[in-house]
């Protein structure tokens, strides 16, 4: 009966951590997924916006005495900025040219902010300062027997769920975001309209670039630990979320990351805290053997 | 109102347009036939910005607007209804309406425009939460011109609205682009079915190869022997 319960609770709190993490996964994923969805780009250097992210926010806070908050929205505008900057350099001269090559240029782009990264803060694993926000997030703001989320854990998933909500009013209820759909269905015709497709492009960039940014700083903070490096894994596990939910698909890349983030907590409770990482690997090339279209991604027909 | 003169476009190595000149008057139904891959698609893309030009001049209102930028021209009032309706399958009608209307501001006026539309095609009334990629063929060509109104286009530029639908639902959207002209829309037509759209014209051109070969008033170019022979079959 005792371990019965054990068992149940190990389970329950595993899935809070994974829904935790996994809303991480999505609000990077969703950046995929949204560029993918206008230019079919896999932007590799989106994990690079994310792990600025975490060091805009930490040099804010360290070096500049910028309080936490303050630090964290203008970390979110400036990586929407990045992100804007990104397209401007380096893909959109590249729109009409072959896809591979825009390719190669996102690797490199990935490559090159990492060394930059490397260069302004070194390869040491840094930390957020403990005092920089209220002790009580690390307090468990509900626990029930054995099971507890900490108030960070509250506060990641609150920023998660809000801004995934306002991501989806953006798309579905306002001018810019029909356009966005618009564009990712037919560029061409979307000019024809009069809608600026490059400004449309550029604002894509900048709320995938947003979120990412954000969930940089959200990772940081529940990790403790930024590194240059960090957005490779990371951006490897969302592109993987991206995936699963099938490319292109916002909603997807939301159930994506959450499944992804449940997996792979419960696989490293549950199997081997080794096989952690490797859980993202499996899911990606599994998916992309079994179901390339993802979970709700679909083959748009065209019709004449 | 629309004057292209000596109007010169390429597809990387394949000489699309070579000179091509051609008026359209204000308040008119001006007609561009010509077989299949004569250049008619490529003429009225370069006329909307997306296709450019290597030579000549496009003047609309007299000023040249071959250097504009697709939405600037839109704005000015040239709008087009492309080939092959081209209607954002996974949008809804009224979202595919509301990006006609993507560079108007005032919400009031906007909305009145989809209730004009509504009531010109009833048909669009109903299907109206209906994704675009759902309906059928003629559906999707009102849904098309209905979006291109939604943009108050002072010259609407229709390429081949016939294709691919039943000879009744031709004679409705000829009808219904008669209508057009005669709210004040100035049209430029661009048709494989020469007999339709000569019938409704006012003035005609025939290219062929990127060139044009005969120009006339719509009644002489549907009684000329060699347009007979070539395109009224
Ligand atoms: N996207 C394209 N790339 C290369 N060639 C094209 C393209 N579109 C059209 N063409 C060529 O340009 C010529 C004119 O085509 P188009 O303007 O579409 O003719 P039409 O509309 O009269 O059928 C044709 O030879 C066609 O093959
Ligand atoms: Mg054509």
């Amino acid at each position: 009966m005792e371990s019965l319960l054990d068992q149940s609770s190990l389970f329950l709190q595993q899935l809070v951590n994974g829904i935790t993490l996994g809303g991480v996964y999505a609000l990077i994923a969703v950046g995929y997924t949204m560029v993918y969805g206008v230019i079919q780009l896999i932007n590799f250097a989106h994990g690079e916006i994310y792990m600025l992210g975490a060091f805009l926010a930490y040099t804010m806070v360290t070096v500049l005495g910028i309080p936490f908050f303050a630090a964290f929205i203008l970390t979110i505008l400036i990586c929407a900025c990045f992100g804007i900057i990104l397209d401007f350099v380096a893909y959109r001269p590249l729109r009409n040219a072959p896809r591979l090559a825009a390719l190669i240029t996102a690797i490199g782009m990935s490559i090159f902010l990492q060394n930059l990264a490397l260069m302004i803060w070194g390869s040491q694993i840094k930390s957020y300062p403990r005092d920089m926000f209220p002790a009580i997030f690390l307090k468990p703001a509900l626990s029930i027997g054995e099971v507890s989320m900490t108030w960070m854990q509250v506060f990641m998933l609150s920023i998660t769920v809000l801004f995934m909500v306002i991501l989806h009013l953006i798309i579905h209820k306002t001018k810019i975001g029909t356009a966005m759909r618009a564009v990712s269905q037919d560029k061409t015709t979307s000019a024809l309209m009069g809608i600026g497709v490059n400004r449309v492009i550029s604002f894509t960039f900048a709320i995938g670039s947003a979120m990412g940014g954000m969930a940089g700083v959200l990772v940081g903070l529940y990790y403790n630990a930024i590194f240059p490096t960090m957005g490779y894994i990371a951006g490897i596990k969302a592109f993987a979320a991206a995936v699963l939910g099938g490319i292109g698909s916002v909603p997807g890349a939301m159930l994506g990351g959450g499944v992804l983030g449940i997996a792979e907590v419960m696989g490293a409770g549950y199997i081997s805290s080794e096989y952690r990482d490797g859980i993202s690997y499996a899911v990606m090339i599994a998916v992309i053997l079994f179901k390339p279209s993802g979970l709700i991604g679909r083959q748009i027909g065209e019709k004449v | 109102m629309l004057r292209l003169e000596d109007v010169d476009s390429h597809y990387r190595k394949i000489h699309a347009l070579k000179g091509i000149s051609l008026r359209v008057r204000e308040k008119s139904i001006c007609c561009l036939i010509g077989a299949n891959g004569a250049g008619k698609s490529t003429t009225l893309m370069a006329i909307s910005g997306i296709q450019p030009i290597s030579s000549g001049t496009i003047k609309f209102g007299g000023d040249p607007i071959q250097k504009l930028a697709p939405e600037e021209i839109v704005r000015r009032g040239v709008v087009q209804v492309p080939e092959g309706r081209r209607i954002f399958p996974d949008l809804t009608v009224k979202e595919n309406l509301v990006l006609g209307a993507y560079l108007r501001k005032e919400k009031r006026k906007v909305a009145e425009s989809m209730e004009n539309s509504f009531e010109l095609f009833p048909i669009l009334k109903e299907r109206r939460e209906q994704m675009g990629g759902t309906l059928s063929g003629g559906e999707q060509q009102m849904l098309a011109i209905a979006r291109a109104l939604m943009g108050i286009p002072r010259l609407l530029l229709l390429d081949e609205p016939s294709l691919g639908l039943a000879p009744l639902v031709v004679e409705q959207i000829m009808g219904i682009i008669r209508r057009i002209r005669d709210d004040g829309v100035t049209i430029l037509l661009v048709e494989q079915n020469a007999q339709a759209a000569l019938e409704l014209g006012d003035y005609g051109y025939v290219i062929e190869t990127g060139q044009v070969v005969l120009e006339d008033k719509a009644q002489a170019l549907l009684e000329n022997p060699r347009v007979k022979e070539a395109y009224l079959g």
